[in-house]
């Protein structure tokens, strides 16, 4: 199953959260996820809030200790020393939300993309290469903004010295958890763009945490669905917009392509909490095919109540974890 | 034709600041009929939220308010300070921004609601009880604090504050945006039903023009204070003309569609600044086909020619 040239590849990761007060249950944010990133691949991680996309990638950054399971980078298993920790921070950088809140109001261009190359001690010429860093992110020529700060700048621009500060350092992997939802639609598409340009230039991998299907159909090479902790479904992006399979993924786009005239299964109540995953199937209680009887009178009903569902591989690569889809061979046994 | 819910006719609003006069909105006509919705787009700083807050006046003192803005055939910027009291929420009420920053964190949500009532004038059309069953709700988070809710049910919360007092209009102001999609889905399939059912008007405000394609019976686009494209929700997402609407719609990719996969698009510059905006039309620095004359010329929003039922503010669209 491991593909030659992958980057990342997460097995079986868990995050629980310790119970609020004593007696309660854990909160399992991430419950079981295998995902496989490869270089230069830009994968979009997709689900509500509340589904474990940020912790998982908290986790995959090592911003979050997991509670099971493992996660290789570049082949080497996660280590939990300082030393290489800081090593592998170097190679896998994040891009936040929201550039107002991750940029430091009293910092200077120049010192906020400098910032990183110092704490690495890659000093040597450093105003190079902050400046070659500025103008691949697109805010050219550079001395124009070296010593601008934070307030003065464009909500877009903010998000470009953002980048800037991660691709400094070279990055493989790039973690960007909802890089536009907080800037103005025409803006969007340029960050887009820049995302997409810079993981081709420089081979380097993406992980996009994101809402917005249209987004993934943007720039993902792939798209990972998760519903409440474990991903659902995950395929190319063309495979897996043209043809959902898991009925969460076929819900979530019924929503954003009301306008072509699909008809809309908007799916009842809202996500459960971490702490109450349901036996079996963890989305049974909000399915549609549960609802409408479709998973009884296919036999499946019982089962789907019970038997929690694993990822099964389809000739594609298509995987879906549903037992109503079940013909394909389970990639975990 | 019946007596449209709300008429706006040439409104100005002007804010003061200690940089000068700040112009937000700058000449709008707007129409909305009865049982209608119209959309109003926009991204942040093009004037929309502060047209909405100025129909009902609620803008600081300092604030300067032109034009007419008729609602049921009255004019609420001429109106005194009863009567206006006596309008809002009875006749229009708004579903304000941001869910999660409304509500009154120690007060009890059904407290919240008679509370609205109360303090325009008490005229209840329907009890608090059977306000949280329509939308979806129940009674019995009436008891509950907002914290105990999730941001889905306190923007239902909101929406039974807004129909208190069975409202002509209901003013939406980005009522999901902060919501999943999922959510966000069932809220306007909650909208829509109560303005079916009560016959409602709706302005809906937003930056999402994705959704008001299949909310919206009419589209509004604003740019720097000004309406510049107005025609039926369902078609201005695919065939907008302005340059500006056509490049809005086109970051909101279709999914499925090929020339949008790998090709995000966008809009290069920045949003104008309203204090020192540029000369003749205010898109012009970001247009891709803009003229000499767009450098001198503010096109009025005018009809264009042919089948479309359309208005446009551009030099390229309806040559009179």
């Amino acid at each position: 199953m491991m593909a030659k040239d992958s980057l990342l590849v997460c097995d079986n990761v868990h995050v629980a959260y310790p119970p609020r007060r004593r007696g309660g249950k854990s909160a399992r944010a991430v419950d079981g996820v295998d995902l496989e990133i490869s270089r230069g691949e830009i994968v979009a991680l997709v689900g509500e809030s509340g589904c474990g996309k940020t912790t998982l990638a908290r986790a995959i950054l090592g911003l979050q200790k997991m509670s099971a399971g493992s996660i290789m980078f570049d082949g080497i298993p996660f280590s939990t020393k300082t030393v290489d920790k800081k090593a592998f921070r170097r190679r896998a950088q994040i891009v936040f939300q929201d550039p107002t809140a991750s940029l430091n109001p009293r910092q200077s261009v120049y010192e906020i993309v400098a910032e990183g190359l110092r704490i690495h001690g890659l000093s040597d010429n450093e105003h190079e290469v902050v400046t070659g860093a500025l103008e691949r992110c697109g805010l050219h020529p550079a001395d124009r903004y070296l010593m601008k700060y934070p307030h003065e700048l464009s909500g877009g621009q903010r998000q470009r010295v953002v980048i800037a500060g991660a691709m400094v350092l070279e990055p493989q992997l790039l973690v960007a958890d909802e890089p536009v939802s907080s800037l103005d639609a025409s803006v969007r598409g340029e960050i887009l763009d820049l995302l997409q340009t810079l993981a081709r230039e420089q081979d380097m991998a993406v992980l996009v945490v994101t809402h917005d299907l249209g987004l993934a159909w943007n720039i993902a090479d792939r798209i990972a669905v998760m519903y409440l902790g474990r991903i659902v479904e995950i395929g190319t992006t063309e495979e897996l917009l043209a043809q959902p399979k898991h009925p969460y993924t076929q819900a979530l786009l019924s929503v954003v392509l009301e306008h072509l005239g699909m008809s809309q299964q908007i799916l009842v109540g809202e996500m459960p909490d971490p702490t109450a995953i349901s036996t079996g199937c963890r989305f049974h209680q909000r399915c549609p095919l549960m609802q409408s009887g479709e998973a009884q009178k296919k036999g499946i009903g019982s089962r789907c109540t019970t038997e929690d569902p694993v990822l099964r591989s389809d000739d594609n690569g298509h995987l879906v974890a549903c037992h109503a889809t079940e013909s394909a061979t389970p990639v975990r046994g | 034709m019946a007596t449209p819910v709300l008429r706006v006719r040439d409104l100005h609003v002007t804010y003061q600041s200690s940089l000068g006069a700040v112009p937000a909105v700058r000449g709008v006509d707007i129409e909305i009929a009865r049982g209608e919705t119209l959309g109003l787009a926009g991204e942040s700083g093009c004037g929309k939220s502060t047209l909405a807050m100025a129909l009902l006046r609620l803008v600081s003192p300092t604030t300067q308010i032109t034009g007419s803005v008729l609602l049921a055939g009255k004019d609420t910027l001429t109106m005194k300070p009863g009567e206006l009291r006596a309008v809002r929420w009875a006749q229009a009420s708004i579903v304000f921004q941001g869910a999660q920053h409304v509500l009154n964190p120690v007060q009890r949500i059904g407290r919240q609601i008679d509370e609205a009532t109360e303090a325009h004038g008490g005229a209840r059309a329907t009890g608090t009880a059977e306000l949280l069953e329509l939308v979806g709700l129940g009674v019995r988070r009436a008891d509950d604090y907002p914290h105990e809710l999730s941001g889905g049910q306190k923007q239902r919360a909101l929406i039974a504050m807004a129909l208190a007092c069975d409202p002509l209009l209901i003013v939406a102001d980005e009522p999901t945006t902060a919501l999943d999609v999922m959510i966000q889905a069932q809220i306007l399939q909650l909208l829509e039903e109560i303005k079916r059912e009560r016959g409602l008007s709706m302005l809906f405000i937003t930056h999402d023009l994705s959704v008001l394609s299949h909310t919206a019976d009419r589209v509004a686009i604003m740019y720097a204070g000004r309406v510049i494209e107005v025609g039926a929700g369902k078609d201005l997402l695919r065939d907008s003309q302005h340059p500006y609407s056509k490049a809005l719609a086109a970051s909101f990719p279709i999914i499925g569609d090929p020339s949008s996969r790998r090709q995000p698009r966008g809009l290069a510059g920045d949003p104008p600044n309203p204090i020192d905006l540029p000369s003749g039309c205010p898109f012009h620095p970001r247009c891709a086909v803009a003229i000499d004359t767009c450098r001198s010329v503010d096109v009025k929003l005018r009809s264009v020619g042919g089948a479309i039922n359309r208005q446009v503010a551009c030099v390229h669209f309806g040559d009179a």
